[in-house]
């Protein structure tokens, strides 16, 4: 009986709430911010020279599993791709050509995070699904360049999940870190943390707190409970202002302590969306309802004289959010299908929002054997790749792989007939004694990257 | 409900309030670690002497060449050679410092004036046409080893002869520039770093990419990498791809003194790691910093235990056949000395990077 008062009130609930509105200045806020981000974004990555750092100078790149048909377009089309994104950010924050801009931005953004796993960032996965998110929705509908161009355009009020949407996106990464962050390396051994507190020794203010033993018990703490709860503290109305302090305290720090570039900048711009209200409010006068999560009346009606104009959105765009948000809480999960030691052989680690979760680094030696004459050679790395790309590969099995079935390829060119390819890697995880990766009798040159474990990846134990 | 979300949330505020305020309270410090020390123990005991010790040997090394230059002699060549001898060797104590004004605009010094094998035909080339203005970037026909080519390939009498007369004049032309050009090289990067480098380097006492610890890590990783990978490795033909060894491309191949340099390189890079001054006396290295790490104690035991190995291949390997000799006609010592480097390497680098937490790319990494 109860059960079914629950469901009739739970599909009574979500009936009003597929209808229920929300100012559509709040989505127009998420959409200048982003793009204001992603210009400050684009252009620092411009000005510090890592387009041809990253994508211009290095040989080879390591591209991800079924998108090896993104190749980096070289001097001067990458510079050009920049410029394209460049422009289009600034698009997506005027609203001007709202739909084109957004949907550039997401398409040049997310061509260039695929061109090498080496520079695979959590945040620049969060931004391409925010740019995805955004080409989506009505957020160019107020406060726009095409608003202003064209007023037909202009509406009062946007469904209120599209701003749903966003918080529920913040909040899966904020909840996943911290869930990345449950483990007893983070909570009893204080690691990785008790290897970076003493590396920040000389940040200005905090920089004596790093050298106390305590220290990084109390931030490996702190930090889980904070990614666990800030969601929580932001949705709701009393605690919001404090747990806003607490965001940009949390950023602050980490971005000083950590070379994470924009990411606390992102995060503390973009959970201002909490702040936005995703009702529409009682002195907003020409709306004629209010659906309130609280109040006993589940609409509240208001006295107006007009209906709010609305921008609707095609069902369809309904069904692929929500489907984009069941796979958000489903693929950090994937690891447990094919990883038995997921930190170890990272194998479903992307995608996971696994933020500094760990202090990992190898030493990778590659030899390469003639199959006929037995004649045997190591490879000098430096020759291949950059100091990132090697740093990133050597310890990661399916880049070690990538990388040994290139080396195969090119010095089989070279005259060695069908190489074989051995590697010798040692990985030390949160300071541990270095241990072997990878099989060191195994040709890597004859194995694939599989779904399941792969059985050239050694145990950690 | 609300009461309680409230406190929870006072008592995270309180904990990063405290944080980002930093109040005072009882200090209780783990091993705490001075980079800053480190760096100014390196700079002023270790990496200045290093580059002084060679600057000075250069101008006795150009005092020797000018002077056998204008009248060859048997005795005036030993000099000179002597003179190179121990520039290449005071070379070794410097050539791993390869960052801040060793990184030019045409270069890094390490690849500016140590470039190996000499270009033997080169050289001849640039003499036979009288070229000896090194407007070019064949750096392979100038620098310590195209100096070691002129002054050691060959018989004594035969170099004398080849730089007497009229035939001579260009060859001295061409050493005494390469003379000229090599020391100017090298002593443009000491000035910087006693006018200010110096004091630049000890300040950046961070761990970020670009302090002072990151940069000498990595100085310290390529040029151990080049002891490995081209001392050894290369000539020994253990490199992928090479069907033969390469006797020829040892370093200083012409005077011999490849098994020499290598160990005093080796023992060079071992000082900044071990914290020892160009004197031989204790200055805080990378030793001391692990020492004051978790786990550090792990990591000094485990490199210490290596490079035992490590010296007493070293120690196999005769020094009294140059080692292009050896290649061809014992290989195995040297073998044995490459593969016991290799094994090495983890803990100098991969290992020691990690635990202490050492940025190694100017790169962004993964937010939090």
């Amino acid at each position: 009986m109860q059960v079914a008062t629950a469901i009739s009130g739970l599909s009574r609930w979500w009936k009003e709430y597929q209808h229920a509105l929300a100012p559509a200045r709040s989505l127009a806020y998420v959409r200048i911010i982003f793009g204001a981000l992603m210009v400050v974004s684009c252009t620092r990555f411009i000005a510090l020279g890592w387009i041809d750092a990253q994508y211009i100078m290095p040989r080879w790149h390591f591209p991800f599993e079924g998108f090896e048909w993104v190749t980096t377009l070289g001097n001067p089309g990458m510079y050009i791709l920049f410029g394209v994104m460049l422009t289009a950010a600034v698009g997506v924050m005027l609203g001007a050509w709202y739909r084109v801009s957004s949907i550039v931005f997401a398409v040049a953004f997310t061509y260039v995070e695929l061109i090498d796993k080496t520079y695979y960032l959590n945040h620049y996965y969060f931004v391409s699904i925010m740019a995805f998110v955004l080409c989506l929705l009505p957020a160019h509908r107020t406060l726009s360049v095409d608003a202003w161009r064209r007023p037909h355009l202009k509406v009062d009020a946007v469904p209120r999940w599209s701003i749903d949407v966003i918080k529920i996106q913040l909040s899966i990464v904020y909840i996943f870190a911290a869930i990345a962050k449950m483990n007893s390396a983070w909570l009893f051994d204080a690691m990785p943390l008790r290897i970076w507190m003493p590396a920040n020794d000389t940040l200005p203010v905090v920089g004596w707190l790093m050298t106390l033993w305590w220290t990084p018990w109390v931030f490996s703490w702190a930090g889980m409970l904070y990614d666990l709860t800030i969601p929580f503290w932001l949705l709701n109305r009393r605690t919001r202002p404090y747990a806003y302090v607490a965001v940009i305290c949390f950023h602050t720090i980490t971005g000083m302590m950590f070379q994470i570039g924009v990411f606390p900048l992102v995060m503390t711009g973009l959970t201002t969306v909490f702040f936005f209200p995703s009702t529409m409010s009682a002195e907003d006068k020409r709306t004629t309802w209010v659906p309130s999560w609280f109040s006993k009346n589940r609409v509240q009606s208001v006295a107006s004289s007009a209906k709010p104009t609305q921008a609707r959105i095609p069902r369809i765009v309904g069904y692929v959010m929500g489907i984009h948000l069941l796979l958000q809480l489903l693929l950090p999960w994937r690891w447990m299908l094919t990883s038995d030691d997921l930190f170890w052989d990272e194998n479903g680690y992307r995608f996971g929002w696994r933020v500094m979760a760990m202090e990992k680094a190898g030493t990778a030696l590659f030899t390469v054997t003639d199959r006929e004459t037995g004649k045997r050679g190591y490879v000098d790395n430096a020759e291949f790749l950059n100091s990132h790309q090697e740093k990133q590969m050597a310890m990661q099995p399916d880049m070690i792989l990538q990388y040994a079935h290139k080396l195969h390829d090119v010095y089989e060119q070279r005259g060695v007939a069908d190489p074989i390819i051995q590697a010798e890697v040692w990985v030390t995880l949160n300071g541990a004694p270095s241990k072997l990766l990878i099989d060191p009798e195994v040709d890597l040159s004859r194995e694939q990257l599989g779904w399941e474990r792969n059985r050239w990846v050694l145990a950690r134990r | 409900m609300i009461t309680i979300l409230r406190y929870a949330c006072g008592v995270i505020l309180v904990g990063f309030a405290l944080v980002s305020t930093g109040c005072t309270s009882n200090n209780n410090p783990t091993q705490e670690f001075d980079r800053k020390a480190m760096l100014a123990d390196l700079s002023a005991k270790l990496i200045v002497p290093a580059y002084e010790r060679v600057d000075a040997a250069m101008l006795r090394l150009q005092s020797a060449i000018n002077a056998f230059t204008q009248a060859p002699s048997q005795t005036l060549l030993h000099d000179a050679r002597q003179q190179w001898d121990s520039v290449a060797y005071a070379w070794m104590d410097a050539v791993s410092f390869d960052f801040g004004p060793a990184e030019t605009l045409y270069g890094n010094l390490s690849v500016n004036i140590g470039t190996f094998p000499a270009d033997s035909v080169g050289i001849e080339q640039f003499i036979a046409s009288g070229d000896t203005a090194l407007q070019n970037f064949e750096r392979d026909t100038r620098g310590l080893y195209g100096i070691e080519y002129l002054l050691f390939a060959g018989s004594d009498q035969e170099i004398v002869d080849q730089f007497t007369g009229a035939g001579g004049q260009v060859r001295s032309a061409y050493l005494r520039s390469i003379m000229r050009r090599m020391y100017g090289e090298l002593h443009a990067v000491y000035q910087e770093w006693t006018q200010s480098y110096a004091t630049s380097f000890v300040s950046r006492n961070g761990t970020d990419a670009g302090s002072g610890t990151s940069e000498l890590f990595n100085a310290m990783n390529i040029s151990y990498e080049m002891i490995k990978n081209y001392k050894l490795g290369l000539p020994l033909g253990l490199r992928a791809g090479q069907t033969s060894v390469e006797p020829t491309k040892v370093e200083a191949y012409y005077s011999g003194r490849s098994i020499e340099l290598i160990t005093r390189h080796y023992h060079a890079v071992m000082n900044i790691w071990d914290g020892r001054a160009l004197d031989g006396s204790k200055i805080l290295g990378f030793k001391d910093y692990l020492q004051a790490l978790p786990s550090g104690d792990r990591l000094i035991d485990e490199t210490l235990q290596q490079r035992k190995s490590v010296d007493s291949a070293l120690a196999a390997v005769p020094t009294t056949t140059p080692l292009s000799d050896q290649i061809v006609t014992n290989p195995q010592p040297a073998i044995t000395l490459q593969a016991e480097l290799q094994k090495l390497t983890r803990f100098l680098k991969s290992e020691l990077s990690s635990l202490t937490g050492l940025a190694i790319t100017y790169a962004s990494g993964d937010g939090d």
